[in-house]
């Protein structure tokens, strides 16, 4: 058997449906091709990752400017003051990130818009697991470059 | 035309005492070559298990249950080219049962899994690559939903329902030939999008 050959069956392999019984000769092809065991693994790693639950895609957030603006500023510009005690809510030009708390969807947690000099992110608190790195998904970078 | 002596003496004969001497002698043979190739083929096993685990305590682990696995159950192999792919087999299945075990240890961080797989391609010898990280988990998952419907399908009946291809092909009310047309191609398809990831190079 050649690597052409094997190629096309290893989709089966993966799927369990062919063994060294039904497919001797297949098997002690693979045994012997480094080239078919890594094109098998990659089948089989393809088939775990699968079998694992994805993580809950991030809340894709457009917030229009305008509206997280006005958003901002009639809820909670208070939390901004709270979270960065050097920055005055009611300064003009804040010195430092001021965060705001955004409504969030219907029936969903509030959103948190942390704004700094260069731009803005907003934070979804339920994605963010324990403050480990993978939590960061929860962290999406918006522009926040007025026009 | 000449007589079947056998057939013809009108009662089943018991073996004759050669018959089970060779049986064992056969059996003795193949124990043989499975050891020999077990010794032989040390490397090469380790090789196959390296490809799914990463750790080198898991690896001697996992080579030492093929080995066990590969003496005990030798009564179904009968050569060695067959019983070289019967051992792969084995190094392949123990390997995949590990990572689901990892994978399903509820006290373990859930990174772990991705941990013991290898790394290839360029950055292959950086410690702490992973190659079935979160990331690449969730391509596969985005991969996946952008396959053909059909072939998603089948794909997501056979994977996380566990269904066999009759059971896909009842509950499609498609031929099971048409099932593994589809599950190939999707498979072939997720596997092309895992090689772009890795770099290709193997
Ligand atoms: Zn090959």
């Amino acid at each position: 058997m050649t690597c052409g050959e094997a190629e096309p069956l290893l989709p089966l392999v993966a799927d369990g449906v062919l063994d060294p019984d039904g497919d001797p000769a297949l098997f002690a092809h693979l045994a012997r091709c480094q080239s078919c065991q890594e094109s098998l693994a990659r089948h089989d790693l393809v088939t775990l990752a699968l079998e694992r639950a994805p993580r809950p895609a991030p809340r894709t957030i457009r917030i229009p400017w305008p509206v997280a603006v006005a958003a901002a500023a009639s809820l909670v510009l208070g939390v901004g003051a709270w979270l960065w005690p050097g920055a005055d809510a009611a300064a003009a030009q804040p010195t430092g990130p001021v965060v705001h708390r955004l409504p969030g969807a219907e029936g969903e947690a509030p959103l948190y818009l942390i704004e700094g000099e260069q731009g803005g992110v907003v934070v979804d608190p339920s994605a963010i697991d324990g403050g480990s790195e993978a939590g960061a998904a929860g962290a999406v970078p918006v522009n926040l470059r007025r026009r | 035309m000449t007589a079947d002596p056998v057939r013809d003496g009108g009662e089943p004969a018991s073996p004759p005492p050669m018959d089970a001497v060779a049986t064992l002698t056969a059996a003795a043979d193949l124990q043989g070559t499975a050891l020999a190739i077990l010794e032989r083929e040390e490397a090469s096993i380790r090789r196959v298990i390296g490809r799914y685990v990463h750790n080198p305590h898991a690896v001697d682990d996992l080579y030492q249950e093929v080995c066990l696995k590969a003496i005990r159950r030798l009564g179904s192999v009968r050569e060695p080219d067959a019983v070289r792919g019967w051992i792969y087999q084995l190094a392949r299945n123990a390997s995949i049962d590990f990572l689901r075990r990892r994978a399903a240890a509820p006290d373990r961080d859930h990174e772990a899994v991705a941990e013991e797989l290898p790394a290839h391609g360029e950055h292959a010898r950086e410690p702490g690559d992973q190659v079935l990280s979160r990331e690449r988990i969730d391509a596969i998952h985005r991969a996946l939903a952008d396959l053909p419907a059909s072939q998603r399908e089948a794909i997501r009946l056979r994977i996380e329902d566990g269904l066999d291809h009759e059971g896909i092909a009842a509950r499609l009310g498609i031929s099971r030939q048409a099932v593994e047309v589809r599950l190939c191609r999707g498979r072939a398809a997720l596997k092309s999008m895992l090689d772009r990831i890795l770099g290709g190079d193997l």
